[in-house]
């Protein structure tokens, strides 16, 4: 037995939170949609390393984020799979500026190397991916009161004109918005708030590139109290 | 999106929900995968609204295949704990085997709340049997980072168990 499986196999072997509590399935689902703050990201993550049933749960879900936005557009993208594009274009534009670096070095040294111009400097408008262009749902989510819903959300860069959808806890789209170029919505009239899960997005175009981008699907919960003031 | 795309989309989460059982499965629990792979199809296929198919749902089949993913992990856990072997004691491992990985698993444990939070997370998870892409994705690092932790993390744990005397 190698020493890796041998720690590993000792390490399963005594599981100290194995009785504690695990993550609920609404836990489980805003961790998989990168939904969760940084302090219940941390803590979920702390629980499931320590947890052998969710550590494994929490395996196949990696699975599934790290592919579903292969075939379909609507799944979030890992976080991994941006900063790598991102260190992409980052790569490529410290290249271009080698490039540029060694023709002004060597252009004394023969015509050859002066004569293939560097590359177009970086410019993150032009360059920036498809995910960040998308407009960015700021409110509701998680818990809101029923009395004044307001969506608000922060405009694509590239894509000025937004339509927000309203989703019911079934997946229907019950609502989509008039186009606007403002980054606020009063709930609409002719649907009345009903407690419950709930869901909604933006969907950005108008931009140079005349493609249409979906933000993040993003939930919340309406109840009919205030938020923190169930009583 | 009409009822054929829908329907390709579906087909594409079963597989992949597929191998994301078969991920903790392991190649031997072919058959057991290929029934999640039907009953995420059926699943699925219920989650949506039956009238009318959601003119964009692909955000929302992502959340019910993130549900029926840990469904299908967890119907798979009570499939091998509720088993016909289940019950059946396995005689290859000895009592003392057990007793000694246990006092292993202990100081591993104890040692690793001895090292910092960036090694400790990297060793954690390396030995709940991520891999590096995985702890790459969960901690949101860049390849090199993750394997210098791993690396620099495990060479800490060998050293604190040696000191512990506890390694062999």
């Amino acid at each position: 037995m190698t020493e890796i499986v041998r720690f590993r196999t000792a390490f399963m072997l005594t599981d100290p939170t194995e009785a504690e509590r695990h993550l609920s399935e609404q836990q489980w689902e805003s961790l998989a949609c990168g939904e969760l703050d940084q302090e219940n990201h941390e803590a979920a993550l702390d629980h499931i390393l320590g947890c052998r049933r969710c550590a494994e749960i929490h395996q196949s879900l990696l699975v599934l984020r790290e592919n579903a936005h292969t075939f379909d557009p609507g799944a979030p993208v890992p976080n991994v799979a941006r900063k790598s594009s991102s260190r992409g274009w980052i790569f490529s534009g410290m290249l271009a500026v080698a490039a540029t670096l060694l023709v002004i070095v060597f252009r004394p040294v023969g015509p050859d190397l002066t004569n293939s111009g560097p590359p177009a400097a970086f410019d993150p408008v032009l360059r920036s991916s498809q995910w960040e262009q998308s407009a960015t749902p700021l409110s509701p989510v998680g818990q809101t009161s029923m009395s004044r819903v307001v969506f608000s959300w922060t405009s694509s860069p590239t894509a000025p004109v937004s339509i927000v959808q309203l989703i019911d806890g079934h997946g229907e789209v019950v609502w989509t918005s008039q186009e606007t170029e403002a980054n606020t919505l009063d709930w609409p009239d002719n649907i009345a708030p009903s407690p419950g899960r709930h869901y909604w997005r933006v969907l950005s175009f108008g931009g140079a590139a005349g493609g249409q981008q979906a933000s993040d699907l993003v939930a919340f919960d309406l109840s009919e109290f205030p938020s923190g003031n169930p009583g | 999106m009409n009822e054929e795309d829908f329907g390709h989309l579906v087909r594409q989460y079963s597989r992949l929900i597929r191998s994301a059982v078969a991920r903790i499965a392991g190649p031997s629990a072919a058959g057991i995968c290929d029934d999640v792979e039907q009953n995420v199809l059926i699943a699925l296929w219920q989650a949506m609204p039956g009238e009318q198919i959601p003119d964009h749902p692909s955000s929302y089949i992502y959340r019910a295949a993130v549900r029926e993913t840990i469904r299908a992990v967890r119907g798979l856990k009570q499939t091998s704990e509720l088993g016909p072997d289940a019950d059946k004691a396995d005689l290859s491992v000895s009592q003392d085997v057990i007793v000694e990985g246990k006092e292993l698993g202990r100081a591993i444990r104890t040692t690793l709340s001895e090292i910092g939070p960036d090694r400790r997370r990297a060793v954690t998870a390396h030995l709940a049997g991520y891999d590096v892409k995985e702890i790459m994705a969960m901690f949101e690092w860049p390849y090199h980072k993750a394997r210098n932790l791993i690396a620099r993390g495990m060479a800490d744990l060998r050293r604190k168990l040696d000191a512990r005397g506890c390694r062999d």
